[in-house]
């Protein structure tokens, strides 16, 4: 990439939410000549149809939901059923 | 009419002149993927890949741009018919709901992190994780100090399988809410640390203080919780119909091998190490004799050769070598008397912590330990113990014999 085209980037990625910058900047600022061509692809229509188990995992169910509650508990601001 | 490569839609050249003032949808969050972001629109339900290039507009669209004057300067680092692509790509990023025009943007209530946040849970209670974690991790980076976000977000990365993330994410999470012996014992994998020789008690206390409330829930009707059945048929058609044994159950838990294990049982003792679960197992009135206790503690004090049959059911997962378990555990074993137990199967040498905070074992060091203890193998074989993350958790039903002297 020409040292004009470097410099066009780097004022564009100073545009860029600094807490993604640096991963934008590993993918972009390495690029040997120049970007490519702008793309996107729709990963999933209707996606509640397709990962039913994926969340389910070993202590981890409604983990939020119990973690919440266990941190109320040990606060003394929750009471058990 | 203008075309590239066959993928872009045509446009007009008159479209280059195009000052329309857009921006990125308020509704859409945004994460890292593998080689750019990952966005979804939450009011449209979509999920999409975009490149870098892509990611970048995007990035930039997070203020208001002619979209004309976009695909100028952007196209100028994509080379030749540069600008062209780009517009083209602004016209699908409309299309799509990506993008939208800037004044309908300034109309529309952008959302909140804590809608991403609440949008995530939802998501992940549907079973959508990949749509959860591009949610909770927009919600995240706007909620730094907010250890339960990054809880979830370190939950999500290891269910989507980004070790980096969920690494990340706990040692945010580890540093705002210091002391959590399970989050303690998943970074010790995640960091490819030195694991300790098992998980520390109070991480197992803490899990299953936590867990007892929803434990049978989650794995018997979420997970397909298989392992007290196969090690049950292992265990019998070794014991060949014998009855009333002296049996004891290491981590018994809410007692869901017991009622496989009652039958042939004269005598039931359960051991574990969390009064919740105990106090769970006391209500199926199955078990002769329970105690809370850390299970090499107790059978270090148990009178030698006391037992016909120790059961240890998805256990001895939360220890690295089994030796330290199996040879407490001889001594207590009457001659003949049998030791049966699951682990999740490690198909490498040895032992390993995995990123689960639960050890993997393989059954060169099943046998190792069987010998290091003076027991015989008189059965390893391979079963699924249940799912997790939809997945297959394959694990080694074992059965080992004290023999005579």
């Amino acid at each position: 990439m020409s040292d004009n085209r470097k410099k066009k980037l780097e004022n564009m990625m100073d545009q860029v939410e600094h807490s993604r910058r640096g991963f934008l900047q590993k993918l972009l600022v390495g690029s040997a000549v120049a970007l490519a061509i702008p793309a996107s692809e729709l990963l999933a229509e209707d996606a509640q149809d397709e990962y039913t188990d994926e969340a389910k995992g070993k202590g981890k169910a409604k983990a939020k939901a119990a973690k919440a509650k266990a941190k109320a508990k040990a606060k003394g601001k929750g009471t058990e059923k | 009419l203008a075309e590239r490569d066959g993928a872009a839609a045509p446009f007009f050249f008159s479209e280059m002149n195009d000052s329309t003032t857009i921006r990125r949808n308020p509704n859409m969050a945004l994460a890292p993927g593998e080689d750019g972001y990952l966005v979804y629109d939450i009011k449209a339900q979509k999920l999409h890949r975009l490149n870098a290039t892509a990611s970048l507009i995007v990035e930039l669209c997070g203020q208001d741009r002619r979209k004309d004057q976009l695909a100028a300067d952007v196209g100028s680092l994509v080379g030749t018919d540069g600008a062209m692509a780009c517009l083209s790509w602004l016209n699908r990023g409309l299309k799509e709901g990506i993008l939208i025009d800037a004044a309908e943007a300034r109309a529309r209530t952008p959302t909140s992190a804590l809608e991403f946040a609440s949008f995530a849970q939802t998501l992940r209670e549907e079973g959508y994780v990949l749509g959860a974690f591009v949610c909770q991790y927009h919600a995240t980076l706007q909620l730094p100090s907010e250890a339960d976000e990054w809880y979830a977000l370190g939950e999500l990365a290891h269910i989507v399988g980004r070790r980096e993330d969920a690494r990340h994410a706990y040692e945010q999470y580890i540093s705002l809410e210091p002391g959590d012996a399970e989050i303690e014992q998943i970074l010790i994998a995640l960091r490819d640390g030195t694991p300790p020789s098992r998980a520390p008690d109070r991480c197992i206390q803490q899990l299953y203080a936590r867990f007892s409330e929803f434990y049978e829930e989650n794995m018997c009707r979420d997970l397909g919780y298989q392992a007290p059945q196969v090690l049950s048929a292992a265990l019998n058609s070794e014991l060949r119909c014998k009855k009333n044994l002296e049996m004891l159950e290491l981590g018994c838990g809410t007692g869901l091998a017991a009622m496989h294990l009652r039958p042939a049982a004269g005598t039931l003792t359960g051991i574990d190490l969390s009064p919740e679960m105990i106090a769970h197992a006391q209500k199926k009135g199955l078990y002769d004799a329970l105690e809370v206790a850390e299970i090499t503690l107790w059978l270090e004090k148990a009178e030698p050769s006391g037992f016909d049959v120790i059961v240890a059911c998805d256990t001895l997962i939360y220890f690295g070598d089994l030796s330290q378990v199996l040879l407490p555990a001889a001594r207590v074993l009457r001659e003949h008397g049998m030791i049966g137990f699951t682990v999740e199967r490690d198909i490498s040498r040895g032992f390993h912590l995995t990123d689960s905070g639960r050890y993997s074992h393989s059954s060169d060091h099943i046998r190792d330990a069987a010998l290091t203890t003076g027991l015989v193998v008189k059965n390893i074989s391979s079963a699924i113990l249940r799912y997790e993350y939809g997945e297959e958790v394959v694990g080694l039903v074992v059965v080992l014999q004290k023999p005579a002297k």
